[in-house]
């Protein structure tokens, strides 16, 4: 068969387009190329500003005390009246210490087992918090999930404003509370409200509504009871987010201050956040020792949840609800 | 889709004993739902709302020792009280200022590691980093970056500009924003990411054909499927707003210079103070401004999420 | 990713262990006793007083292993022992036998229940300075009989200032002589077989359970406990879990030794994980910082020596403890004491309280412990002001609320009414301005019991004759001096900028408006002026600089009125006890020395709370018990009788015979490394009066609020290290201090 003009101008203008099309994605690729480069800079940019602080604090705590105090000293003397002096001469900011020194660390780990205690008793009160709040979180985040109505929908708003609170307001309520149970100067006066913390249960809550119906429909028409559908289905989707909220909680109840500073008189079962928000011009060497050994935990956590964060919420993101 | 499949079944065949197994089920499954939401609510009930009632009880009495009724005096004394209204005008002006940037920076860091570069995976840990970092070492470097004579100030030196009081002057709310975006933008660019990567691919790919910019795909197709995600981003980055306070709090004191003076700072200063009725009276103004931002997010929210459903 | 994965969880797993066997030997708390159980045994105490006879002293006491005490009693004719008996109480002289010339100076206990005698001979006691010539110890049965006697002068003579602190023997029948850094081990015969020191003032030595002697000193960081090792050449530090704090350490029959830390009596052995806790003190009404030597019998009763050297010669108590059950004990109303930090004040005045009521008995709550931080123990307290829990006596003193806001929150109760309606004590008696200390808006909330006053002082030809003086009288007087002249000695900035405000606050400050101005002439003034001053204190200041005029002033709290005599010396010309600088008023503040209390306002038994302020301020506790420190009674008549025996002097005889004034006492203080001695003599009556006037004309006048003194000191640095200029510094500082106001509005 002949073909006709119309038809061979056409052929031609369509390999013409190839080859256009052809050249874009080389052009493309060579423009993708510059873009990539520009954008690995300035992500590298950002990265080394994130990973500063980190740094430094490790770095830091190699160096001897009477480095860190040449070096900062001045940023954190007080005056004999209390009142901080904070303008000095020089300040230096050092990655790297003059000489490597371990006096720290030998300080923190063997010479004042007090650390240890304190390092441990952050162990016991932030794990139990975590794990039972995830438990507690979980159940009530089905109970949102499953059969919404007016009335559940008001509760969880309610749950989205406490958990906005400032901890200033709930604290005083709170030690009336504890001590109105019996539980003030106990464990049990920070593991209670943490473990019922809605933080958690809002955020589970958002994932796990993200999980279609259908599928929990689906398995209620063949048969499944509640139980099922929250063990079989719901919790192994959600394993991701859960993993993730673990990680924001402990980080979070890690790093509590106020709450047994007020609510555990105890200084001895002080964990050992408290003694780092409170570090004068004398220990100052020994707080990036101290803050160092803290971050061990969180980094654990986070590599090993890593990859589960990122992976749960990709997962659900694939659901619309 | 189901969901429509029942109803529509349940219409079609009117079998009223199947309904009635239906229905009797449902209430059943109700009730259970309810159960699954008892523990959590006994204690939210307990350790806050309980709580919570005793801050309305103190915010209505002269002082929490006398405990003598005075109904909405506190209210009027707080809210007519200078360093309140200055401290509910610095909060709104930094959640207005933070909250909007933590969400277009963390959407730009996601869509920056969303394109072919190298090392993904190890930037994405980098820029979760802050998250572990504990307070103390925060108010450390900040407080040796930010000092008068510290690094930012040596730094900027070298462009001969003059030294500047950061965390002493009208600059100390830069300082902040750059706290509070350094803590949370990690985390809030993993939300983003994974938002992103569940766009369907078709689309996009069908977009490119059709030739249409980047921008256009990004404020046609991106942003649309993103908007749940923006909304539930802004209430995260609005919770931790407050969180960030404890860090602004150790870093300048009880008193800092007045223009990043928050409402935190207020409440702070009156728990010390042991005005619990002042503390009381402004928590529970902050939690009705809440209340009401919060009920417009979710508006909008439901009425964006239905946009991308339907 | 599963590599990275399984490294963290090891990494984990081996944390975990770590902190683990970290905290293996962690004490667990005990639970709370239970209180009131009618069965419960507690101890319930007899208190006797050694108190010597007029002219009599006591010089040294001991304990004896069958709860008896043996002490030794001096005049100026000789010392003699004396036993007591632990049930009777009846005391019966000991006779020794003693050459002339010999004084027994130490006693000490071996493990068998016989006394040792440490005694000193010297050449001739009646001359001017008498030479230590001989040293001898002396073993004798519980009963009086002499066992053993030898001489050790061979060992100690050596040193012609020695002096024992403590001795005691072993099961062996060596003996331990304590001297202040050093233990000597002698055998029975009197030879040296060993000598050990810690290189610290050794605190304790006792003689443990088996045989082996410990000695506790403060150690270059801590509290050590130690033994001296079988060849007696070293001090080997005890192995024990238990952490052995600062205290008073004693041997045991039972355990291996008992210690005091903290107020709570220890019973421990070192193979145990915890010690064996006995009692607590203040339990007992014994005060803790007094005890000298304690013993728990076989029995279990327990014998305690204190001595209150508050009071001088009486001060010393043998005191039995015997349990009890609780249905025993006639019950007691119990008034809560809640403090910050208990003050040894405090503590000795609540003993004495609980020792001598019969219808109350004050328990102490204490917020934080020692090392808390202020906030912390705030928000202690503010939890129990608000839960309900208000102590019924409030201690002022330590109390970080002020005044204002205690009053504000109406937690304080006003004591006027129960101060007309007393039928024991009279307002009239009582000094009007230390009352006035304590007064707001016509209401009483404390009565300080006794108080110093906190004066500037200089020489009258620089300071001049004033009452009271300004700020700019200040800066004048340092104008008009040549530069490198110092205002204070020692000071550095802080504490000149602290000295110019601290009056002032009304200048810069109106609380009533709730505004403040401190970008005004004045204030730039005061900054400029301290400017001048060396940041860096100078800390040796020299009496020398005093005295020919480079340091101009000297700050201090006055307690007693015959402190014009030390600074007579220390200036060596007349000098002016002036105020803080102020703008017209007097610029002396009285400041309390006592256990000052507040009684809460919602305290269920306000007539208990009532009948303790009222105790530390009747006639009989205000003339006879001081405080270590000195301090004015609030009791005029207590402070004219002070002030009559201030002046009163003492005579003694010169070399040739004659009569002559002698010295009452020493004061020793010291200026940067000048440490100097000054011999007291009676006071003037024109010292007395001034005293008298300037505590009538103390003002009650507010200090400068601490808050806004930490914002003007932190905010200034910027100023004085020359980075910013007074303007700048002025305008920070206003716009926080304002901040500060409207809030607290």
């Amino acid at each position: 068969m002949r073909k006709n003009r119309k038809e061979i101008t056409k052929e031609i203008e369509l390999d013409a387009d190839r080859k256009r099309a052809a050249d874009k994605k080389k052009r493309r690729r060579r423009k993708d190329l510059a873009r990539a480069m520009v954008i690995t800079m300035v992500a590298a940019c950002f990265a080394v500003l994130f990973l500063m602080p980190i740094v430094l604090t490790i770095t830091n705590s190699f160096m001897s005390a009477s480095e860190i105090s040449s070096n900062y000293g001045q940023v954190f003397a007080t005056s004999d009246t209390g009142g901080k002096t904070y303008i000095s001469e020089q300040v230096n900011l050092k990655f790297i210490p003059d000489m490597v020194s371990f006096s720290q660390y030998i300080t923190v780990l063997l010479k004042s087992p007090e650390y240890l205690f304190k390092f441990w008793n952050s162990v016991i009160l932030v794990v139990p918090i975590v794990g039972f709040q995830l438990l507690a979180a979980s159940l009530a985040a089905y109970g949102f999930t499953r059969y919404r109505g007016r009335i559940k929908e008001i509760i969880f708003f309610v749950y989205i404003i406490l958990m906005l609170m400032p901890y200033q307001v709930t604290l005083v309520p709170n030690y009336l509370v504890s001590e109105w149970l019996n539980i003030l100067d106990t464990r049990w006066a920070i593991w209670l409200p943490g473990i019922f913390s809605p933080f958690a249960v809002f955020l589970l809550t958002k994932y796990m509504r993200r999980i279609p119906t259908s599928v929990m429909e689906a398995a209620q028409i063949d048969g499944a009871g509640e139980w099922q559908i929250f063990r079989r289905i719901c919790m192994p989707l959600c394993k991701g987010s859960l993993c993730s909220v673990a990680i924001l909680i402990f980080i979070d109840y890690w790093n509590m201050v106020e709450q047994p500073l007020i609510l555990l008189a105890d200084s001895e079962a002080h964990p050992l956040s408290v003694f780092l928000s409170r570090i004068n011009e004398g220990e100052v060497g020994l707080a990036f020792a101290v803050a160092t050994i803290y971050m061990v935990p969180p980094i654990l956590v986070f590599l090993y949840g890593e990859d589960y964060l990122v992976e749960g919420i990709t997962y659900q993101g694939g659901i619309k609800g | 889709m189901k969901i429509r499949e029942i109803k529509f079944r349940k219409i079609v065949i009117p079998n009223k004993k199947a309904d009635k197994k239906t229905d009797r089920r449902t209430r059943r499954g109700k009730r259970i739902s309810w159960g699954y939401l008892f523990p959590s609510l006994a204690g939210v009930l307990l350790f806050f709302v309980l709580p919570f009632l005793v801050v309305i009880y103190y915010s209505m009495v002269d002082n929490p020792i006398n405990k003598q009724f005075v109904f909405f005096e506190n209210f009027v004394k707080v809210f007519n009280n200078a360093a309140f209204q200055q401290a509910a005008s610095n909060t709104m002006k930094f959640s207005l200022v933070a909250v909007p940037l933590a969400v277009v920076l963390s959407l730009l860091l996601a869509m920056m590691l969303e394109s072919e570069i190298p090392f993904k995976s190890q930037f994405r840990t980098f820029f979760l980093s802050p998250m572990m970092v504990p307070v103390a070492s925060i108010i450390l470097i900040w407080q040796v970056l930010f000092h008068f004579n510290g690094i930012v100030n040596d730094f900027i030196a070298i462009f001969g500009a003059d030294k500047v009081d950061w965390i002493k002057s009208s600059h100390a709310q830069v300082v902040i924003v750059i706290l509070f975006l350094w803590k949370n933008l990690g985390y809030n660019m993993i939300l983003f990411m994974a938002a992103l990567s569940s766009i369907p691919k078709d689309i996009l790919e069908v977009a490119i054909l059709e030739s249409a910019t980047p921008f256009q795909i990004f404020f046609h197709i991106k942003l649309r499927y993103l908007s749940s995600t923006i909304l539930f981003v802004t209430i995260m980055s609005l919770i931790n707003s407050f969180k960030v306070f404890r860090e602004i709090y150790l870093l300048t004191g009880n008193y800092p210079y007045d223009t990043i003076y928050m409402l935190q700072h207020f409440m702070n200063n009156a728990f010390g103070q042991l005005d619990y009725q002042k503390l009381s009276a402004a928590a529970i103004m902050m939690s009705i401004v809440m209340v009401v931002l919060i009920g417009i997010l979710f508006l909008t929210e439901s009425y964006f999420g239905k946009d991308v459903e339907g | 990713m599963k590599l990275k994965r399984i490294g963290s969880l090891i990494a984990a797993a081996v944390i975990a262990a770590a902190a683990l066997c970290g905290c293996a030997g962690q004490d667990k708390k005990a639970a709370k006793e239970t209180q009131g159980d009618p069965d419960e045994q507690v101890y319930v105490g007899t208190y006797r007083s050694l108190t010597p006879d007029e002219g009599k002293y006591l010089s040294d006491a001991v304990l004896g292993t069958d709860g008896s005490v043996f002490y030794l009693e001096g005049n100026e004719f000789g010392v003699n022992l004396f036993s007591m008996k632990a049930g009777s109480g009846e005391s019966s002289q000991m006779e020794v036998a003693l050459e002339e010339n010999m004084i027994p100076t130490n006693l000490g206990v071996d493990g068998e229940g016989n006394l040792l005698l440490g005694i000193m001979g010297y050449d001739d006691l009646e001359a001017k300075e008498p030479v230590l010539n001989r040293v001898v110890l002396k073993k004798l049965s519980p009963d009086g009989g002499e066992l053993l006697s030898v001489d050790v002068g061979e060992v100690f003579l050596k040193n012609p200032n020695f002096y024992m602190t403590e001795l005691l023997a072993d099961k062996e029948g060596n003996f331990y002589v304590c001297t202040d850094m050093e233990i000597f081990v002698l055998d029975g015969q009197g030879a040296l077989r060993g000598q050990v020191s810690p290189g610290q003032y050794i605190s304790s030595m006792f003689l443990m359970r088996d045989g082996r002697v410990g000695a506790a000193y403060l150690g270059d960081r801590d509290f050590e406990v130690s033994v001296v090792s079988p060849d007696f050449r070293e001090l080997q530090p005890v192995k024990s879990s238990v952490s052995l704090a600062y205290g008073t350490y004693q041997g045991s029959p039972d355990s291996d030794f008992l210690y005091s830390v903290e107020g709570v009596l220890y019973s421990l052995n070192l193979s145990d994980e915890k010690p064996v806790e006995i009692l607590r003190w203040t339990d007992v009404d014994v005060n803790a910082s007094f005890l000298d030597d304690f013993k728990i019998l076989s029995d279990g009763r327990v014998v305690a020596l204190t001595n209150d050297f508050t009071i001088g010669e009486g001060g010393r108590e043998f005191i039995e403890l015997t349990k009890k059950n609780r249905s025993e004990i006639p019950e007691k109303e119990v008034l809560t004491y809640g403090a910050y930090y208990l003050s040894f004040f405090a503590e000795r005045d609540i003993t004495a309280f609980n020792r001598q009521s019969e219808k109350y008995r004050i328990e102490v709550k204490e917020y934080g412990e020692a090392g808390d931080d202020t906030s912390a123990k705030v928000d202690l307290f503010a939890a129990d002001l608000t839960g309900g829990n208000i102590p019924d006596i409030i201690d002022l003193t330590y109390c970080p609320l002020t005044l204002e806001k205690l009053v504000s929150l109406g937690v304080l109760e006003d004591l006027n009414p129960y101060l007309d309606g007393d039928d024991v004590i009279k307002r009239e008696d009582y000094m009007e301005s230390a009352l006035k200390a304590y007064e707001r808006e016509g209401k009483l909330y404390a009565m300080m019991p006794y108080y110093g006053v906190d004066v500037i002082v200089g020489k009258t030809s620089i300071v001049g004759e004033g009452k009271s003086w300004t700020v700019d009288d200040i800066m004048d007087l340092v104008d008009s001096k040549g530069s490198g002249t110092q205002l204070l000695p020692g000071a550095d900035r802080w504490q000149i900028l602290y000295l110019m405000c601290t009056m002032n606050q009304g200048l810069f400050v109106d609380k009533e408006s709730g505004t403040c101005d401190f970008t005004g002439q004045e204030f730039g003034k005061i900054l400029e002026f301290v400017k001048r001053f060396p940041a860096e204190a100078n800390y040796d200041p020299s009496l020398e600089q005093l005295r020919n005029g480079e340091i101009l002033l000297y700050r201090d709290t006055v307690t007693s009125a015959s402190q014009y005599q030390m600074y007579d010396f220390m200036f060596a010309e007349p000098v002016n006890l002036i105020g803080y600088p102020t703008f017209g008023d007097s610029g002396l503040t009285l400041s309390s020395n006592g256990t000052t209390v507040g009684m809460s306002a919602s305290s269920e038994n306000k007539e208990g709370v009532w009948e303790f302020i009222r105790f530390n301020v009747t006639k009989d506790r205000q003339e006879n018990v001081g405080s270590p420190n000195g301090g004015f009674p609030i009791l005029r008549s207590a402070l004219e009788k002070q002030f009559e025996s201030d002046r009163e002097p003492v005579y003694g005889k010169d070399e040739n015979g004659a009569k002559k004034e002698m010295p009452k006492s020493t004061w020793a203080s010291n200026m940067g490394s000048d440490n100097f001695t000054v011999e007291v003599y009676a006071a003037t009556e024109e010292q007395t009066n001034r005293m008298m006037e300037m505590i009538e004309t103390a003002q009650t006048g507010e200090r400068m609020d601490q808050e806004i003194l930490s914002i003007i000191m932190e905010e200034s640095s910027g100023f004085f290290e020359g980075q910013k200029s007074v303007e700048n510094v002025a305008e920070v500082i206003q716009n926080r201090v304002q901040l500060y106001l409207n809030e607290t509005r």
